[in-house]
């Protein structure tokens, strides 16, 4: 990594678009691989509220990074998972129940909030002498045939061989590179926010599966609970406007006071869903990472660990190649990223959209299928177990980080 | 590394020209060289291993080469020397051919990578009084026509604790079907004529060649074409191609 002080010129082996949980883990990897790498991160601050519950894949390769070990605290363990059918259906869905312990771990997961684990990987990024954070927005971005240039808010440029386009569902690096998406809006709105209760959570996450969208209460450290609540758009509206103690007895009214009375705390976020994925995750010099590769509803925590995945790869493969002296940003690199990724975020986008879809429905048939679906997870216990590990882990994708090997 | 988008040069455009056209072909994995682009990360990472076991380097540091003067003998467009370049090695490479010579001079400054390609022989680079950490011989001692005197010059330039490495392939029956008949005529992965197979050469002749130029042999492999996987790998079968290591004593 140079810095030319007289052109105001930066160059690094590899540059990441977008500060984003995906990009700093994206930057702290490569940077721990002893990557020179350039993070370009944007100038506004964040203001999220919502959580992610990382699952055993993500939390291994955070403590590969040595992330974990800075935000472990602030993390609730997920020990068990209920589906509730909350559909009042003629085909009512029987309750199902996962318990980690059933497949050998402590905890399907870790829930965390975004804040927290931002923080936690920014401090571990500044301790990382490969790594150069610049606090400021991409505006261009000029992709060559050997190397990208990114032109930045105060009219310095950053030149790397291989951009990592973490910048979003908008993504300004995946516009430059040509690469189109296929869109699919969902009829309904995502609400998040969190609250205090006055029971215990016993680590259990419980997702109320209505008509209109799942309703999903997820534990955080202490008596605190994280809220994803999926409706269609007015009710949306309606819930975002209610007064807190309004807010509390519907949480109390959806959740039918399993953990007790409710204190919602300020701050609510409002995402319409959308599913969106690049028609390829890769071209020359580029490879799109977290939502600039992939949206997916906020169901079943698949979103940020599908982008701690996409992260883990990118930066095992370019370690690898650097390591055999080849370029990082050429086509023939830049493609095994795409044939790495593709099965696992098709899979996943795949049975997000069907379990949305079944909740919709007013279909009989499917009502039905879905009914006999869960009550197959329930009774069968090979099939819970393959499915409980199948959430938690892909088959198909395990990039060496995310089996807590680290790349240096 | 830097990259500059809106390069500017004085070099003779029509020239560029002509040598881009020919990079082009060189450069192109799945063009006329597509074997040869096939074959080189194994010897990449196979130089990389044996110089970081000769010179006590980790080599998961992606700049493990870093400070190593690397001579690359019959150099051509520069596909091992820019790998190894790229891994912090201070690279040489020497090519005859001009053709070549400029064919890899134009991919480097397009890969920002700064090598220094000589239109010279390994006998002159010798005479001039070069010294080098590794001396690379790679697909070249075929193509000489006295072994032992090639040998002991490319060993007379590695410094006192340091290394030469050459890949060849071996003068057998097998290596006479498959590199020549195979590679040439039926696989038409090199142009009729690349080589003659009387003139490959057996591990044990370049083993003596090696020792009586004062080196002394230190690791060996064969490289082996995987047909199904279509994949080249390291191997204890060295009737076909094989790399030699020769460590110079302190």
């Amino acid at each position: 990594m140079e810095s030319d002080g007289t052109s105001g010129a930066v160059t690094g082996e590899v540059l990441v678009v977008g500060g984003g949980p995906a990009g700093l883990t994206a930057a702290v990897a490569l940077a721990s691989g002893g990557v020179p790498t350039v993070l370009v991160e944007g100038s506004a601050p964040t203001r999220d509220n919502r959580t992610t519950a990382l699952l055993a894949g993500s939390v291994d390769a955070l403590t590969a990074l040595g992330v974990w070990e800075s935000c472990e605290a602030d993390a609730a363990p997920l020990k068990k998972l209920r589906i509730v059918d909350d559909t009042g259906r003629l085909w009512r869905a029987p309750e199902v129940r996962f318990s980690a312990d059933e497949i050998g771990l402590d905890a399907f997961g870790w829930n965390i909030a975004n804040r927290t684990l931002v923080a936690a990987l920014e401090a571990r990024a500044d301790a990382l002498p490969a790594l150069q954070r610049i606090a400021e927005d991409a505006v261009g971005v000029e992709i060559a045939e050997d190397g990208v240039a990114v032109r930045l808010s105060s009219g310095r440029t950053v030149s790397a061989r291989l951009a990592v386009a973490a910048d979003g569902r908008r993504s300004l690096v995946r516009e430059a590179a040509g690469i189109g998406t296929t869109h699919r809006a969902y009829p309904q709105t995502a609400l998040t926010f969190n609250f205090s209760c006055s029971r215990q959570h016993h680590d259990t996450s419980t997702e109320f599966h209505s008509a209109e969208g799942p309703f999903t209460i997820v534990p955080l450290p202490g008596r605190r609970m994280s809220v994803v609540c999926v409706v269609l758009p007015d009710e949306a509206e309606r819930l975002q406007s209610l007064a807190p103690e309004a807010l509390n007895r519907e949480v109390e009214g959806r959740t039918h006071s399993i953990v007790g009375t409710v204190a919602v705390e300020p701050g609510r976020g409002v995402f319409p869903l959308a599913a969106e994925t690049a028609k390829s995750f890769a071209s020359e010099r580029v490879v799109l990472i977290g939502e600039a590769a992939h949206v997916i509803p906020p169901i079943g925590a698949q979103g940020l660990n599908l982008g701690l995945r996409d992260a883990a790869t990118v930066a095992e493969l370019t370690v690898d190649a650097l390591r055999a002296g080849d370029d990082p940003g050429k086509a023939s690199v830049t493609c095994r990223y795409d044939a790495a990724r593709r099965a696992d975020v098709t899979t996943r986008t795949l049975a997000v959209d069907l379990l949305n879809r079944s909740l919709l429905s007013d279909y009989l048939p499917i009502q039905a299928t879905r009914g006999a679906g869960l009550w197959m997870l329930q009774k069968v216990g090979p099939l819970r177990r393959a499915v409980m590990r199948e959430g938690v882990a892909p088959m198909v994708a395990a990039p060496r980080l995310m089996r807590g090997e680290p790349l240096g | 590394m830097s990259i500059d988008l809106n390069r500017a040069s004085t070099v003779d455009q029509a020239e560029i020209a002509r040598f881009s056209a020919i990079a082009e072909t060189w450069w192109d994995p799945r063009g006329k060289m597509a074997a040869l682009h096939k074959f080189n990360p194994v010897r990449v990472g196979w130089v990389r291993d044996q110089a970081c076991r000769r010179f006590g380097r980790d080599t998961k540091r992606i700049d493990t080469l870093a400070g190593l003067r690397i001579l690359d003998i019959g150099c051509g467009g520069g596909i091992l020397s820019e790998p190894l370049a790229r891994l912090g090695a201070e690279m040489v490479g020497a090519d005859p051919a001009t053709t070549n010579i400029e064919v890899a001079k134009l991919h480097a400054e397009k890969s920002g990578l700064a090598i220094d390609y000589r239109n010279t022989t390994a006998e002159d680079l010798a005479e001039a009084g070069e010294k080098f950490d590794v001396v690379l011989a790679m697909e070249v001692v075929e193509h000489v026509a006295d072994v032992p005197l090639f040998v002991s010059i490319c060993a007379g330039m590695v410094k006192p604790g340091g290394l030469m490495i050459a890949a060849t392939l071996n003068r057998t029956l097998k290596s006479f079907a498959m590199a020549i008949v195979g590679a040439e005529y039926v696989l038409r992965w090199l142009p009729i004529g690349t080589h003659q197979w009387d003139k490959f050469v057996t591990p044990a002749e370049l083993e003596t060649a090696m020792s009586e130029a004062g080196l002394v042999v230190s690791a060996e492999s064969g490289v082996l074409y995987n047909p199904l996987a279509d994949r080249w790998g390291l191997g204890r079968d060295m009737d076909v191609n094989y790399m030699m290591a020769a460590d110079k004593p302190d």
